[in-house]
């Protein structure tokens, strides 16, 4: 069973829709209790570092979030709940789950001039070890955000661009995944890669 | 590698999908979430729909019928039609999408796009303005009414950008539907202004006419009929062109 992180924070219909297409186990995580007994945990999430943060802590479930990645419970953040699993956020005031110890920055950071947010599809290069991802196929991924993880992270998995400035498009650290685009919203491509976590950190057959 | 999008324009007219021609609904193309899994295997970057009755009837969305489309999009959704509050957008993204697109000129309060990107993130937050040529001119046009609203657009587009939107919509009423081509003056004049992502609509015939959009600044190209129609009668035919293709034409 996957639990998906409900506390409000956007589109989390199209996460169960998709896992529902797999024929993958999925139930909502409102609260502290519903962690017990998940083989895996998803950390979706839209919209900003600090709604994100008090979302969490509102719901009880920041603590145990934190506690559950760092027990080795197979964790993977999209999009929003990838920069959650950082330490902080140009974007905001409050403190990140820190499990990947990297500061969250604005994609205008080198390039004050880009057009934000980067929405759009875009191709990946895989720069580590991440059972997510097949390098030897052309995959591409949906992206929309404003804020990314430096591509030069000590975690970086996979890297993207934006207006030819690299960011971090995958990080991982031991049992904990996260991507900033959006597998859910990523037709095929995407649908392998919730397919890969759970068959692999989740299941542990990868 | 990444491209510029490029994105089918659904239209929800007495709950089938219908094509319009100058905003007018002109053709039955079939059923909305028939048309969702077509355009799902065939992979398109994103899906706009719009309930163009939604506003007009006062009625407001159906939920149940976008939760039923929803659940077959594994591609980025967004919704437009009839949304008035910060909870009619928090009820769309509970039914599956990921982005609301709020009709400027149905909007008393501009303060519902702050209230949404707030919430949701300006990622979520579309903007949609549809504008008509007054001779050299442009204008902005409300289907509801029918008609030009009076009002400086220009102002109003700059005033959105700022209050938080994400994308912003624009749509050539004049170019709707026809096939002749899209107003590439109108959209170099609209993304000059544009401060965030501009997806321009009205007359695409082809991915030359697409990449000739991207090349005067918009960052998405959104049709209908080129997806809809096929040969010179105009067969209803729902397609879309090889991804590769696509990623090729639209590259940036």
């Amino acid at each position: 069973m996957i639990g998906v992180v409900d506390v409000g924070l956007g589109n989390i219909a199209s996460v169960h829709n998709m896992f529902g297409r797999l024929g993958i186990l999925a139930r909502a995580v409102l609260g502290p209790e519903d962690i017990h007994g998940l083989d895996g945990l998803v950390l979706p999430g839209v919209g900003s570092f600090d709604t994100g943060t008090t979302s969490l802590h509102r719901a009880e479930l920041f603590d145990p979030v934190r506690k559950a990645a760092a027990d080795g419970l197979p964790t993977l953040g999209i999009c929003l709940g990838m920069q959650l699993l950082c330490e902080s956020s140009e974007e905001g005031t409050t403190e990140g789950l820190g499990v990947f110890p990297s500061k969250v920055r604005s994609l205008t950071h080198a390039r004050p001039h880009s057009v934000v947010p980067h929405v759009g599809w875009a191709g990946i290069t895989t720069v580590g070890d991440s059972p997510l991802f097949d390098s030897s196929e052309p995959e591409r991924f949906y992206f929309t955000h404003s804020f990314a993880v430096a591509a030069d992270a000590d975690s970086t998995v996979a890297t993207c661009d934006y207006d030819s400035v690299p960011f971090a498009a995958a990080l991982r650290e031991g049992s904990v995944f996260a991507v900033q685009f959006h597998p859910e919203k990523s037709h095929v491509f995407g649908m392998r890669v919730l397919e890969r976590f759970w068959e692999g950190p989740c299941r542990g057959t990868g | 590698m990444s491209w510029n999008r490029l994105i089918p324009i659904l239209l929800i007219h007495r709950g089938g999908l219908w094509k319009t021609e100058r905003f007018r609904p002109k053709t039955y193309v079939g059923d909305p979430t028939n048309a969702v899994r077509i355009f799902n295997d065939k992979q398109v970057d994103e899906l706009i729909v719009l309930d163009i009755d939604a506003s007009k009837s006062g009625r407001g969305p159906n939920f149940d019928a976008l939760e039923r489309l929803a659940s077959e999009a594994f591609m980025p959704l967004c919704y437009g039609g009839g949304l008035r509050s910060l909870e009619d957008a928090k009820r769309a993204f509970s039914c599956g999408v990921e982005k609301v697109a709020i009709n400027t000129c149905l909007t008393a309060r501009p303060a519902l796009i702050e209230e949404i990107a707030a919430h949701a993130g300006r990622q979520a937050t579309v903007v949609s303005m549809d504008l008509a040529r007054q001779g050299s001119r442009l204008a902005e046009y409300s289907h509801v009414h029918g008609d030009i609203v009076s009002g400086d657009w220009a102002a109003q587009l700059e005033d959105y950008c700022q209050r938080g939107a994400g994308e912003v919509l624009v749509n050539m009423v004049d170019r709707d539907g026809t096939l002749h081509g899209p107003d590439f003056e109108a959209i170099s004049d609209v993304a000059e202004l544009c401060t965030v992502p501009l997806i321009a609509a009205g007359g695409v015939r082809d991915l030359v006419d697409a990449q000739a959009v991207t090349r005067v600044g918009a960052s998405a190209v959104a049709a209908g009929a080129m997806f809809v129609y096929r040969g010179p009668y105009r067969a209803v035919l729902i397609s879309y062109p090889e991804p590769q293709l696509v990623q090729r034409a639209l590259q940036r």
